[in-house]
Parts: C-alpha cells; sequence; structure tokens
C-alpha cells in the first residue's frame, strides 16, 4: 500500500508510540505495567510499521529471523538472572541478597526487576511481531515462497 | 556445584532454556537434535536423584526467589510428585529418541522439538507445583503446547482435531480458573498448605463456595484428562497426530491432570474435605462408565489408532476408580497405572506409528500377514496387547491385580468384577490386531523393519513392560508412600 | 426484598458470572468458529473480572506507595490477571491461527459443514 496519509501520520506518530511503551516499560517496578503492557505496545507499534510501509521495503529489517531472535533472547536473559542468584548460594531468582536495591520510588532501584522487565519487553514484542509475520506469510513457506 | 536442593526449578528450567534456544538453531539441525536429546538426559538424571532424595530424606520445598510461603512461590516435591516426574522424565526420553530418529511426519522439526520441550517443561511443573495459581500456569501451557503437538501435522483431520481440543481444553481450564477464585475469595492464600490450613476452619462457614469451586475443578480437570462424559475430544485429537504426539498424549498428558487434580485434592482441600462431599461415588459411576464405554467404543473401531485412543478413555477410567474407592491398595494401583500405561501404550502408539509409516495401512482389515514380515515391531506389539488385557507377567497384570484387590479391601466387590469384565472386553479388541497380523494371507512383500535406531525405544519399553511384570518390587517404596499421602 | 438487596451488594460477582454463563454458552452452541473465540475471550474475562472484584475494598486507592493514602485494594489479584490475561491472548492467537488453517482447508467458518465434509469423506 502506498497511501500518502498513512505514511505521514505514522511517521508523525510511531516514535511517541515507542517512547510511549519505553516508558511503561522503565518505570515497571513504580506503576502499573510493565512488561506484557509495555511490549504490547512496543509489538505493535512494529505492526504498525510493517503495515503501513510497503512490507518488503520492510523486510530487511524486520524480517522473521530477528523477531525470534529478540524472543529468544528475551526468555534467555531472564533465565540467565535467574541462574545468577543460583551462583551466590541463594534459591532461583533470587532478588534480595544478590542485585543492589535502591531506594524504592527511584528509577535505578529493585534489583533485578528492571532487568527482567526490560527482558520482558523485548520477548512480547518480537512475540507480536513474530505472530504477526507468521499469519501474514501463512500461505509460504520459511523463505517466502507459495 | 549445583547442590541436590535446587534440582526441581532445575528441572524445569532446563528444559525451559532448551525449548528457547532450539528454534534458534534451524539451519544447524544437528545440534539442535543434540541439544533436545540431551536436554531430556540430564532431566532424567535429575529426576532420579531427586526421588532418590525424597525416599531418603523426605519431602522437599523449594521457594523460588528466597521469599517463604505467604510471600512467595513453592515447589513441593513429595513422593507423589516425585514418583510422577521420574515416569515423566524416562518416558519422555524414550519419545524424544523416537521423535528424533523416525521417518519425518511434520514439516517444521525444530518448532517441534521447542513445543515438545515446552510441554514436557509444563508437565514437571504440574506436578511438583505447591502453590495454585502457578499450577494454573502451567497447566495452561501444557495445554497449548498439547494443542499445538497435534496441529503441526498440517493435515485437515488434524487441525479439525486440535480446534476441538482447543476449544474443550479452554471451557476446562476456565472452570479450573474459577473455581481458584473461588477458592482464593474464602482463604485469601495462594500456596496449597496454608490454603489447606485456612479451609479446616473457613470450609464449615462457607460450604456453597467451596462445593461450587470442587465441582468446577472436576469438570474443568475431567474435560483436559478425558473422563467419561468429557473425552469427545480424544479420539479425533490423538488419531490424527504424528506417532509421537500421540504417544506423548495418551501416555502422559492425560493422566498428568489426574495428577493434578489429585494434589489439589490432597495438599489444598484436604481428604477429610473430599471423604465429605458426594464427589467419591461421582467419580466411581463416572469411572465405571468410562471403563465399559471406552472398551465398548473400542471393539468398533477399524482404524488403528483410533482404537487405541479409546482404549486411553477406558485406562484414565481404571486410574478414576483407584483414586476414588480410596482404599491403600486400591490407591496403589491407581498410582501403579499411571506409570504402568504409560509404558504400555507409549509401546503400542510408536509400534503402530512404524507400521504404519512402513506399510501404509492405517486399519487392522488391512493389516493381514504384516507380522510375518515385521517381526520385531509386532512382537512388541503383540507384548503391549497382551499387557493391556492383563496376562500374567506383563505388567499390566501388576496394576489391575491392585485395582481388583483394592476394589475388595473397600467392599466394594462390584468393581472387581467390572475390572474382571473389562479385561475381557479388552481381550475382544486387542486380539483381532494380534491375529490378523500373524495369521492373514501375505501383504505385499516390500514393507521392511524400520531402523535399528527406531527399533530401540520399542525394545526398551518391551523390556520395561516384562520387567515390571516379573519383577515389580524396585518402585514400590515410592508408590506406597505416595498411597499414603492420599490415604492417610 | 433481601434478595435484591444481596445481590445489589454482590453486583460485581454477579456479572461476571452472568458473563461466564453466556461465554460458556456460546462457546458450546453457536456454530461459527469466530463466535467461539469471542466466547471464550468472554469467558476469560468474566473470570478475570471475578478475580479483580475479589481485591476491590471500599475506599481502597490504587496499590502505588504514595504519600498520604492509607487504603488500598488487594494487589495481588490484580498481578494474577496479568498473568491470566496474557494465557488468553495467546490462546486466542494460536486459536486464529488454527481458524486461518481450517478456512483454507475446508473453505467454510461453520463446525457443522465442517464436521459434514469430513463425514463424507469418511464413507
Amino acid at each position: 500500500m502506498h497511501d500518502m496519509v498513512l505514511e505521514v501520520v505514522n511517521r508523525l506518530l510511531l516514535p511517541f508510540i515507542q517512547l510511549f511503551g519505553m516508558y511503561i516499560l522503565f518505570h515497571g517496578h513504580l506503576s502499573p505495567g510493565g512488561g506484557f503492557s509495555g511490549g504490547a505496545v512496543i509489538g505493535a507499534s512494529l505492526i504498525l510499521y510493517s503495515l503501513t510501509f510497503r512490507f518488503a521495503r520492510v523486510k530487511h529489517r524486520l524480517d522473521h529471523d530477528t523477531s525470534v531472535f529478540f524472543e529468544a533472547a528475551g526468555a534467555l536473559i531472564y533465565v540467565a538472572i535467574g541462574f545468577v542468584g543460583l551462583f551466590f548460594g541463594y534459591n532461583f531468582l533470587t532478588n534480595r541478597g544478590v542485585f543492589p536495591l535502591g531506594v524504592p520510588g527511584q528509577l535505578w532501584s529493585s534489583g533485578m526487576i528492571l532487568i527482567i522487565t526490560l527482558a520482558l519487553g523485548a520477548k512480547v514484542s518480537g512475540t507480536i511481531l513474530s505472530l504477526f509475520q507468521e499469519l501474514l506469510e501463512g500461505g509460504s513457506d520459511e523463505h517466502g515462497n507459495p | 556445584m549445583f547442590s541436590l536442593t535446587h534440582a526441581p526449578i532445575l528441572m524445569v528450567v532446563i528444559l525451559l532454556t532448551a525449548a528457547f534456544i532450539v528454534p534458534l538453531l534451524r539451519k544447524h539441525l544437528l545440534v539442535a537434535k543434540a541439544l533436545f536429546l540431551g536436554a531430556g538426559l540430564l532431566v532424567t538424571i535429575l529426576s532420579f536423584l531427586v526421588a532418590w532424595n525424597v525416599l531418603e530424606n523426605g519431602t522437599m520445598v523449594y521457594n523460588v526467589g528466597g521469599w517463604a510461603a505467604p510471600h512467595g512461590i513453592a515447589l513441593v516435591v513429595d513422593a507423589f510428585a516425585a514418583y510422577v516426574s521420574l515416569v515423566i522424565s524416562v518416558i519422555s526420553l524414550v519419545i524424544f529418541w523416537f521423535a528424533v530418529f523416525a521417518p519425518r511426519e511434520v514439516k517444521h522439526e525444530v518448532g517441534y522439538y521447542a513445543l515438545i520441550l515446552l510441554l514436557t517443561a509444563a508437565m514437571h511443573g504440574i506436578v511438583m507445583a505447591g502453590d495454585i495459581f502457578n499450577l494454573f500456569v502451567f497447566v495452561e501451557i501444557s495445554s497449548l503446547a498439547a494443542v499445538a503437538i497435534i496441529a503441526v501435522k498440517g493435515t485437515k483431520e488434524s487441525i479439525e482435531a486440535s480446534f476441538r481440543y482447543l476449544i474443550l481444553s479452554a471451557l476446562g481450564s476456565g472452570g479450573l480458573l474459577f473455581s481458584i477464585a473461588l477458592l482464593f475469595m474464602v482463604t485469601g492464600h495462594l500456596n496449597m498448605d496454608l490454603m489447606r490450613q485456612t479451609l479446616e476452619v473457613t470450609a464449615g462457614q462457607y460450604p456453597l463456595n467451596v462445593l461450587t469451586a470442587l465441582a468446577f475443578m472436576v469438570v474443568g480437570l475431567g474435560v483436559k484428562s478425558a473422563l467419561f462424559p468429557l473425552h469427545i475430544w480424544l479420539p479425533d485429537a490423538h488419531a490424527n497426530a504424528p506417532t509421537a504426539s500421540s504417544a506423548l498424549l495418551s501416555g502422559l498428558v492425560v493422566k498428568v491432570y489426574i495428577v493434578a487434580l489429585m494434589r489439589i485434592a490432597y495438599m489444598t482441600l484436604g481428604m477429610e474435605l473430599f471423604y465429605l462431599l458426594p464427589i467419591r461415588q461421582i467419580l466411581l459411576v463416572m469411572a465405571s462408565l468410562a471403563i465399559v464405554a471406552g472398551s465398548v467404543f473400542a471393539i468398533v473401531q477399524d482404524n488403528i489408532k483410533r482404537l487405541l485412543a479409546f482404549s486411553t478413555v477406558a485406562q484414565v477410567g481404571y486410574i478414576f476408580l483407584g483414586f476414588s474407592l480410596l482404599s491403600a491398595r486400591a490407591v496403589e494401583g491407581a498410582v501403579w497405572h499411571i506409570l504402568i500405561h504409560a509404558i504400555m501404550k507409549t509401546l503400542l502408539f510408536l509400534a503402530v506409528g512404524v507400521v504404519i509409516h512402513q506399510s501404509g495401512y492405517k486399519k487392522i482389515s488391512q493389516l493381514h500377514g504384516l507380522g510375518r514380515r515385521m517381526p520385531l515391531t509386532f512382537a512388541c506389539i503383540t507384548l503391549g496387547a497382551l499387557s493391556m488385557v492383563g496376562i500374567p507377567g506383563t505388567a499390566g497384570f501388576i496394576s489391575k491385580l491392585y485395582l481388583a484387590l483394592g476394589a475388595l479391601d473397600a467392599g466394594q466387590a462390584i468393581f472387581a468384577v467390572l475390572i474382571l469384565l473389562s479385561s475381557l472386553l479388552s481381550a475382544v479388541y486387542y486380539f483381532p490386531l494380534i491375529i490378523t497380523a500373524y495369521f492373514g494371507h501375505d501383504a505385499s512383500p516390500t514393507v521392511v523393519e524400520p531402523s535399528l535406531a527406531v527399533q530401540l525405544p520399542l525394545v526398551v519399553l518391551a523390556i520395561a513392560v516384562l520387567f515390571y511384570g516379573l519383577m515389580p518390587s524396585i518402585l514400590l517404596p515410592l508408590v506406597r508412600q505416595t498411597a499414603l499421602l492420599i490415604t492417610r | 426484598m433481601e434478595i435484591l438487596e444481596r445481590l445489589y451488594g454482590n453486583i460485581y460477582y454477579l456479572t461476571s458470572v452472568i458473563l461466564f454463563v453466556i461465554g460458556f454458552h456460546t462457546m458450546l452452541t453457536h456454530r461459527n468458529l469466530i463466535k467461539k473465540l469471542m466466547a471464550l475471550n468472554i469467558m476469560d474475562t468474566a473470570i478475570f473480572l471475578f478475580f479483580v472484584a475479589i481485591g476491590y475494598r471500599q475506599g481502597g486507592q490504587a496499590p502505588i506507595l504514595l504519600p498520604g493514602v492509607t487504603s488500598f485494594v488487594n494487589p495481588v489479584p490484580s498481578a494474577l490477571i496479568l498473568t491470566g490475561i496474557v494465557i488468553s491472548v495467546s490462546f486466542t492467537a494460536f486459536a486464529l491461527a488454527l481458524v486461518v488453517l481450517l478456512y483454507k482447508h475446508y473453505g467454510t467458518l461453520d463446525s457443522d459443514e465442517i464436521i459434514a465434509i469430513r463425514g463424507k469423506k469418511h464413507v
């Protein structure tokens, strides 16, 4: 599709949508939101980008392998953070003795929750984008051949 | 480096990590297969160590994140959890091997391995959960993965069967979540031990809440574990799935939900409550109907896999019968049957899948003479069928013996008669399979035995059937302790 | 009159149960596959409403630490529901993918017609 109105409006809106999504992510431990909702907003913005601009133009940047990689990377970072607690002698996914807890209420506080929120955001946005791409190429196989 | 205290969570985490790494290895298929088998082997070793530890030192409680009971999530590994975890890991290792070496039935292999790893991780999570909402999350993961491993086959029937399974399974999950909401409303905790302690006080004050919660929970988990009137999705789903998926679903997944129901019953509600409410009689009736109806429906089937699927309906009835009779030997029989039916049904499904792939025939009437062309495979099928009927010397006899003795112990001799009659019905539908295979006129000469790597899981399972039939005393301490947990 | 008073006092639970039954019934009886999926979502949303209503406390504020707020709503059910919503979204996404494939294979979105087509093929 090559609709002028859609392209211009998207170029204006997309940075704000992504900024809003990142705000929800970064304040996950302070206000409502967190990994799932922030990741969903960013994933929706990526779908909007893929839908508006021609899919071929987008393909080299947001192709299927990239979204699968983000999905897996988010989950593996989560598991790695859990193992950090094991290495220090506590139980899996421990926060209190292992990570530096700051003052509750500030941005850089609560240890691992911030890192996990960011990893979850990457994973959820990768998942949403990957699902969209799967449904889009539903008639063709992995290399785009029908 | 890791002491044995972390083993429960490591079992789930290793399988989940492998499930996240495997889809990235689409171009390096050998590495993906090695990772798949390696994760299964590691988890099997861990579950043996955990089972030994539980026998020596009693129940293991693991607090994720270091937060203790009311604030945190706990994993409680008692004898029941250790036993079922052992069953899941060993049988799933055999199925992993088969899925790697058997001829390809699915297009996207690494996705299939990732789904099987997720399903196995979720099953371990279900049996070890100590927090009821954690149990629900693992139930959902396993339901979604179970539906997905049917749909990967890609044919028309498999997609329709998996859609019906998805709808009914989602109904069951809704019922389970509703019952969790009702119990949370009454107790205010989500940890199963704390809920039981609170329910001793509040169940008398809010009887309707607890009754409704129990009803929704039995219906919800009954739909997922295919108890008799709620089994409609099972024949289509298990018959139209790839072979390894059918074995995994019939052998393990269906029974893990029964285990979840029993764990909620004795850890959250407490067995006294279970005795008070009329749930035992209802489950007894439904289980008896399942045994009879499953066998009767199986007799008229011509498609081999549908016959095995209906047989699963009947065997699930056995397990429910054992758990509702609630005498010591009946519960031991049900717990044995979880293991033994897993071995037998996996053996049958894998061998039948091999036969279907090698010969292309899906119906019993087309199998004439094939037993002479594929001797080893059909020997395994014969052993599995004899064990399902309950011939002494095979493993199936042991569990049916315990169930019948338990029925006599509980004073309800009619169920012992029912078990004997159903063994006769099983013979009616299993023996034509064997007789047609060995004594029919000869089939096409192009049918050959599969490769050695594919025959290995069949032989291992067949040896297990004979081993548990002749020397069942190896796992007896675990089974005894499990029964004690439930019938105290 | 007392019945109506008690119903009004539990209005959130009553609404949740009505929505649950609507979703349950539609999922089982209606034939269109998309309607079944919408009913699945309605049923799940009803249970989430039930859960969140459990945590509600009269006069409580949102559970965020701000100066001067003393009475909070119970945050535990809300946290559980976040997980539940994600599960519901995954189920819906997977079911929609299956519906797309079913439409491609059978050409219809009516479950009775699909069963009829399968029955004809078996014979």
